[in-house]
């Protein structure tokens, strides 16, 4: 669980980029982090591992304080940066080294992964594509069992296929005692997996919604026009006409287009 | 309070082994390049001709002496070593992944005095030792070969036989006299206690200077360290003089007045004193490294 309470961050020599920030997230969900360039989604994913302190505020997650570092706290979160380096090992002289720090490792979850993912555990790091080095930092990190997994920009570098694996994996692979936050720009990636958003914007969480309580409360559809619907909140074109967000009625339910709600949300109409 | 959360012996084997698995295939070939370069230097410094039947006092003995600037030479190579420590702080990206691995920064930063400094030191001795003994065994094989009068034995005494006591108990020191007075700068460093207790500390607190480096400076570590070591010692340095301008009136230029008398047991108060520094300022450096350790951020 991670209780966030008025927290103020700046960067040394840099207006602040949260002022008073509060965010309360439960454990057993999958919450999709989004905001435009700049918004502070890496300095909150940062804040949140311990990476940086606050400047004023308090950070509690699952009874730790992040900046302590304590080494039971770090045992149990894994941050998948955006950007990432390995030494120059093979893969299972990576897991040799890295899996006995991680208490609740599973290496058979993993090698399943890397079978999915098709990498060869005898292949040397560096010599894999960024892709393919991206998807075994994924696998190793799902494989840690870890009580939070963060993840910063997951599917950056990953093709089709691979996005469509990572949302299968990611799903059957996080229990309900765990906590995933995933900061991301490719919306779209990830809006069949998450469960609940949180939009940031200027430090500020601008919406936070659960995934039932959003398809409860809007309808997405598709029409070749808008001239007739009445309480369209937001609407873009397509190519096939417009793609709108209407109050739900009579329960009808949708399935989320993200993108699209994200762009309301920036735009403020939601 | 959990003590577990500042050390757990087998969270800290596992860090070790982590260090090792990752980093064997550096540390080989340091240890490799070290013991080449260490024979080399030593076997190229080693006298190759000596002639005549008997020991003569014309022969330039290769002793003591030579053995202790070789090794204060090859410290550097150490220094070196120890001035890499914290290799992943270079970078945001292995910054990141450094602070994230599941151990206290005790452990962090144990783990790297440990490799560092401890094996570190201990390695260099070892192969300063084997580096000594067998330079001295091919050069006196040489010797023998090259020069067909020279009895075998003789050899033996041209090269002296290396072993630890020629360097920690280095006795051919320069001493000046106990009387109180004034001392020009250039002969502090030339005081008995720098020669022995003092420069121990000495070499020790510059390492572990260098061993912080990483710690607290992100970028150009070893020129900032040096710029500052330069600039820590013309500090203390005018220290001392402004001081003894204060207390000492008839003090002239840049010269250090010392009051110089015998505290205990022979132990002279300037020897005391700089031992002290000497001994003070590991502790402090490696406080201060700590403590920056623990406060770093991204």
């Amino acid at each position: 669980m991670i209780n966030i309470q008025n927290v103020s961050f700046h960067y040394k020599k840099k207006s602040p980029l949260f002022n008073d920030f509060s965010l309360e997230v439960e454990s057993g969900r999958i919450v999709g982090l989004l905001g435009k360039n700049g918004a502070g989604k890496s300095t909150l994913l940062h804040l949140i591992s311990g990476l940086i302190q606050p400047k004023s505020g308090k950070i509690n997650v699952n009874g730790f304080v992040p900046f302590d570092r304590n080494p039971n706290y770090l045992a149990d979160v894994y941050l998948v940066p955006e950007e990432f380096g390995f030494p120059s090992i093979s893969i299972s002289t990576y897991v040799k080294a890295f899996s006995p720090l991680y208490p609740n490792f599973d290496q058979l979850k993993l090698y399943g992964i890397c079978e999915e993912f098709e990498l060869q555990i005898t292949s040397n790091l560096n010599k894999l594509s960024h892709g393919q080095r991206k998807k075994f930092l994924i696998a190793f990190a799902l494989s840690t069992n870890c009580k939070m997994l963060v993840l910063d920009e997951p599917t950056n570098g990953l093709d089709i296929p691979s996005k469509s694996q990572f949302r299968k994996i990611l799903v059957s692979s996080v229990t309900e005692e765990q906590l995933v936050i995933i900061s991301t720009h490719q919306v779209k990636d990830i809006d069949t997996v998450i469960d609940k958003v949180v939009v940031i914007e200027n430090g500020l969480i601008i919406y936070q919604e659960n995934i039932d309580q959003i398809t409860q409360k809007l309808y997405f559809d598709v029409v070749p026009s808008i001239t007739g619907i009445k309480n369209v909140l937001y609407h873009e074109q397509c190519p096939v006409g417009q793609k709108i967000i209407v109050q739900a009625t009579d329960g009808n339910e949708s399935s989320i287009d993200l993108e699209l709600l994200f762009n309301a949300i920036i735009n403020k109409k939601i | 309070m959990n003590s577990n959360k500042f050390f757990s012996f087998s969270r800290f084997y596992r860090l070790l082994m982590n260090d090792i698995l990752i980093n064997y295939k550096k540390y080989l070939l340091i240890i490799l390049a070290a013991f080449i370069m260490g024979f080399v230097f030593l076997y190229s410094n080693m006298p190759k001709f000596a002639y005549g039947n008997e020991l003569e006092s014309s022969w330039r003995i290769f002793g003591k002496n030579d053995y202790m600037k070789i090794f204060m030479a090859s410290i550097v190579a150490l220094g070196v070593l120890v001035g890499s420590s914290f290799p992943d702080l270079g970078s945001k990206v292995k910054t990141t992944n450094y602070l994230l691995i599941p151990a206290s920064t005790f452990e962090k930063f144990f783990s790297q005095f440990f490799i560092r400094v401890i094996c570190g030191a201990a390695i260099f001795l070892v192969l300063f030792w084997i580096d000594a003994r067998l330079a001295r065994t091919i050069s006196v094989m040489q010797m023998v070969e090259l020069k067909t009068n020279l009895h075998y034995a003789y050899a033996e005494q041209v090269i002296e036989k290396f072993h630890y006591s020629m360097i920690f108990l280095y006795d051919n020191v320069i001493s000046y006299s106990s009387e109180a007075g004034s001392y020009p700068i250039e002969k502090i460093v030339y005081h008995k206690s720098i020669e022995t207790w003092g420069l121990s500390f000495c070499i020790i607190s510059i390492g572990l200077y260098l061993f912080s480096v990483k710690l607290f400076f992100k970028k150009l570590g070893l020129v900032k360290s040096i710029l500052s070591l330069v600039a820590l010692f013309f500090a203390m340095a005018l220290f001392m003089v402004v001081f003894s301008h204060i207390f000492y009136p008839d003090t002239k230029g840049f010269d250090v007045s010392l009051s110089n008398y015998t505290l205990q047991n022979g132990i002279n108060n300037i020897e005391f004193w700089l031992c002290l520094i000497g001994f003070v300022s590991p502790l402090f450096l490696l406080s201060m490294g700590y403590f920056k350790l623990k406060e770093k951020q991204l």
